[in-house]
């Protein structure tokens, strides 16, 4: 992460920035005055090095609770004539998208810039949504950089597009933005003068009169007719062509980087290339420049033919027998991300030669041979979790009940304890979107199964969207029970605070808003805290709440693991006697705890990574784990 | 000048390998290159596998490095310099650290993990170097185990295969470390460059 000198460094400095800072840096050069995002990854470094900053700035920053929250205060500032920012990952737009389809009508007074960073890949994401189409469904402008220095600029210029056209601007940015790092020249931070006043005008903000509305409609229409000229000249389209080319290729975002390296790579020549960053509206008249000389064109877009879409379209109505390379015709893949390869091959397509050497026979067997013996590592359950422990105890406490484990379905949200899918805990049934697995648990318990039904929901996850679907619940008294997975903070994005954490985004302390008194004030009759590395009165908590007819909400708390590291406040080491240990391996096939190490016969606990949390000493049946007393 | 330069560092999340990553481009940014680094960070802190793309010069765009083009490899871990494999070609110098740290479905016996001969006997195969020891003892001495990203990184300064000199990524490692730690990173770096010579 970037220190606060350089974030805030000189103009014409050149700084190694990840694409997120660099976003954050072109804000600060528009001048916000406030900037807000529940965190997502690839999204969330943006208002993250923003907070750390927003004291010299003298700026509003924070996580808000979620990201249609996020929008509203954005939109309240920018309805006064500041500028303001608000970020989110890709489907975090859904949950912003009923704000911003009225905010199209209303418009911004100040700048208001939407970052949505998509993840084609997906590295992180449930789906691989791709939110260019949002812009023809908000009929908002939308702009895409294509590296870090790019995404500065295009934001900064985002802010006064906004205030031209005086709308919402979106600025669409896939992972390989967001995050890849770069050497970034600083621009100019300006300095904005202006008193914040909201002057009342019904017609722009009360969506109450259907008169208005449709007035408003073509007022939204007018001013998208206005942003074409605007998009058409945007100086970060770049058509390079000479104008003898009979081959062209239209881009956008990161695979543009891969283009040109390919291109200079192999030296291929007699090829136009248009990249294009104005996604809506787009530049029409630039594209047809292109397609008045070319014969055939590529188009490299990652996820979803959108550009190709509208290609087709502008050649229909130019009139010329253009062959389009793309999509339809499968030369580049609908799902996954792009790579230098992929590109190379639909350029290698498009110009009907071959771009370099391939790999020999032996290489691809030796790489065939590697991938059989290759281990996986996906991301497991830190040592010390609480939450695995609290899934622990789930289990015991079904098992106590006389149940089987298919007889109780345990909904799963969104956050790290959805790592709990993989072995040996297998938790979790579902994982959706944030807050759903309440709704859907409820909906279980309507449907008539006999099945038991247990939602399991992260604390922040519970803020964001779970305290709707619990007064649902309760409201229709289904017979449920709520597990609040409480590790004071939003681990999975890296640590931000929520409202139960006490903190702000910029490090003051505040009141901490308890999940168990929202239950209460709910009308829960069951509401119970526990300590999960307490296993036995964790199971026995978990007994009655299951046993209880109606909502039952059960808090398990307990701080996130690498925050304890962090703060120094855990424990010394576990470790194993190896003249007690029998190599039963109940601890490792219980807990799947990365500090249990398999060392052929016996088990062994890796010192530096045990955070001596002591649920595995519950666990082993025969005593052998013990914990090193503290010097 | 620098045309393209292409360094990967393939590690099990938690183990710095994003810190050396920064410290390798801040230097080259530092000395006038121009620098894409490409990495994957969702969950990196938590033991999954991180792999990050370090490339330097005048004709580099692309964040990821095209298959079989790496200069240098530094595996941190020896299953995940092998993860590493399709972008390791006959101009790479890999350099690994021996020392495994066992995936949890390894743990359980559900995979299992392949002897380390194998795994460098599979590396060279693609690499045109491969240099391999145990960065975890030499950490050890050095004064932490937290500190194999350092032993690395003086291994891979001592082999004179970056286009950055040492000094300047000795300053930059010292600026990037945790406050307090940086004594003992550069024990961890200076022990690096001598397994290097003295081999």
């Amino acid at each position: 992460m970037s220190n606060n000198s350089s974030i805030l460094g000189e103009a014409g400095k050149k700084t190694l920035m990840m694409g997120n800072e660099a976003i954050a840096r072109g804000a600060i050069e528009a001048g916000i005055k406030v900037a807000t995002a529940y965190p997502g990854t690839p999204s969330t470094e943006i208002v993250e090095t923003l907070a750390e900053v927003a004291k010299n700035l003298g700026i509003h920053v924070e996580w808000a609770v979620n990201e249609k929250v996020a929008l509203e205060i954005a939109l309240g500032a920018a309805f006064s004539g500041v500028r303001a920012l608000v970020a989110m990952k890709a489907p975090g737009l859904n949950v912003a998208m009923d704000a911003l389809m009225s905010a199209t009508y209303s418009g911004v007074n100040g700048g208001l810039v939407i970052v949505v960073a998509d993840d084609p890949g997906p590295h992180t994401t449930q789906t691989e949504q791709d939110n260019r189409f949002m812009s023809k469904i908000t009929l908002l402008p939308m702009l895409e950089p294509s590296d870090p220095q790019e995404a500065k600029d295009i934001v900064k210029e985002a802010f006064k597009i906004s205030e031209k056209l005086q709308l919402p601007v979106i600025v669409r940015t896939t992972t390989r933005v967001n995050h890849t790092s770069a050497d970034v020249i600083l621009g100019e931070i300006e300095v904005v003068k202006k008193e914040p006043w909201f002057y009342k005008e019904p017609m722009r903000y009360i969506r109450a009169s259907m008169a208005w509305n449709l007035t408003r409609h073509k007022w939204l229409n007018q001013q998208m007719e206005k942003a074409k000229e605007i998009m058409e000249n945007l100086p970060f389209n770049k058509l390079e062509m000479k104008g003898d080319e009979k081959v062209g290729v239209i881009v956008s975002g990161v695979p543009y980087n891969y283009l040109k390296e390919v291109i200079k790579k192999y030296v291929v020549k007699k090829v136009a290339v248009l990249k294009i960053s104005a996604i809506n509206p787009l530049p029409e008249k630039l594209i047809k420049k292109l397609l008045s000389k070319v014969d055939k064109v590529l188009v490299l877009e990652e996820l979803e033919p959108y550009l190709e879409f509208h290609v087709k379209s502008l050649i229909s109505e130019i009139g010329r027998n253009i062959e389009v390379l793309g999509k339809f015709n499968g030369i580049t893949p609908r799902e996954g991300e792009f790579s230098p390869e992929v590109v190379r091959s639909a350029l290698e397509k498009l110009l009907n030669i071959k771009l370099g050497k391939r790999f020999r026979d032996m290489r691809e067997k030796v790489l065939e041979e590697i991938k059989s013996i290759l281990p996986r590592r996906a991301p497991p359950m830190c040592p010390g979790c609480p939450h695995r422990a609290t899934y622990i105890a789930l289990k015991k406490a079904i098992k106590r009940l006389g149940l089987k484990l298919e007889e109780v379905s345990v909904f799963g949200d969104i956050g790290c304890y959805a790592l709990s899918l993989q072995p040996p805990l297998e938790a979790i049934w579902t994982e959706h979107c944030m807050g759903a697995s309440i709704g859907m648990a409820a909906g279980l318990y309507f449907a008539g199964s006999r099945q038991k039904a247990v939602a399991t929901i992260g604390d922040s996850t519970f803020f964001h969207m779970g305290i709707q679907p619990l007064i649902d619940a309760v409201q229709h008294n289904a017979n449920i029970t709520v597990i609040v997975l409480d590790n004071g903070t939003i681990a999975m994005t890296g640590h931000q605070p929520h409202p139960g954490s006490g903190e702000i985004a910029t490090g003051e302390k505040v009141k901490p808003i308890l999940i168990e008194d929202i239950a209460k004030a709910i009308g829960v009759k069951f509401v119970k805290v526990v300590d999960p590395y307490d296993l036995k009165e964790t199971t026995d908590v978990l007994v009655e709440a299951l046993k209880f007819e109606g909502v039952s909400v059960v808090v398990a708390r307990r701080l996130c693991a690498i925050l304890a590291v962090r703060r120094k406040l855990t424990g010394p080491p576990c470790y194993v006697d190896p003249d007690t240990c029998t190599g039963c391996r109940t601890c490792i096939l219980q807990l799947g705890c990365p500090s249990l190490v398999w060392e052929g016969e016996k088990t062994v606990i890796d010192t530096d990574t045990c955070t001596g949390c002591g649920v595995c000493i519950q666990v082993c049946p025969y005593n052998a784990i013990k914990m090193e007393k503290e010097e | 000048m620098v045309k393209e330069f292409n360094l990967l560092i393939s590690a099990v999340g938690g183990q710095g390998g994003l810190t050396l990553s920064r410290v390798i481009a801040s230097a080259a940014v530092k000395i006038g290159l121009k620098v894409r680094v490409g990495e994957t960070l969702g969950m990196s802190q938590r033991g999954g596998a991180v792999i990050s793309f370090v490339r330097m010069g005048e004709d580099v765009y692309s964040p990821l490095i095209p298959e079989g083009e790496t200069d240098v490899l530094i595996g941190m871990e020896p299953i995940e310099a092998l993860r590493a494999a399709k972008y390791v070609g006959p101009k790479t110098v890999a350099i690994v650290n021996t020392r495994p740290i066992k995936p949890v479905p390894v743990n359980l016996g559900l995979e299992e993990y392949p002897p380390i001969e194998k795994v460098i006997e599979l590396l060279s195969k693609l690499s045109g170097k491969v240099i391999n020891f145990d960065a975890y003892e030499i950490a050890k001495h050095a004064g932490s185990t937290r500190v194999v990203n350092s032993v690395m990184l003086g291994a891979i300064v001592a082999l004179k295969v970056l286009p950055i000199p040492r000094e300047t990524i000795l300053e930059t490692l010292l600026e990037n470390v945790p406050k307090g730690t940086e004594k003992i990173n550069e024990a961890a770096f200076k022990l690096g460059e001598d397994k290097i010579k003295e081999d």
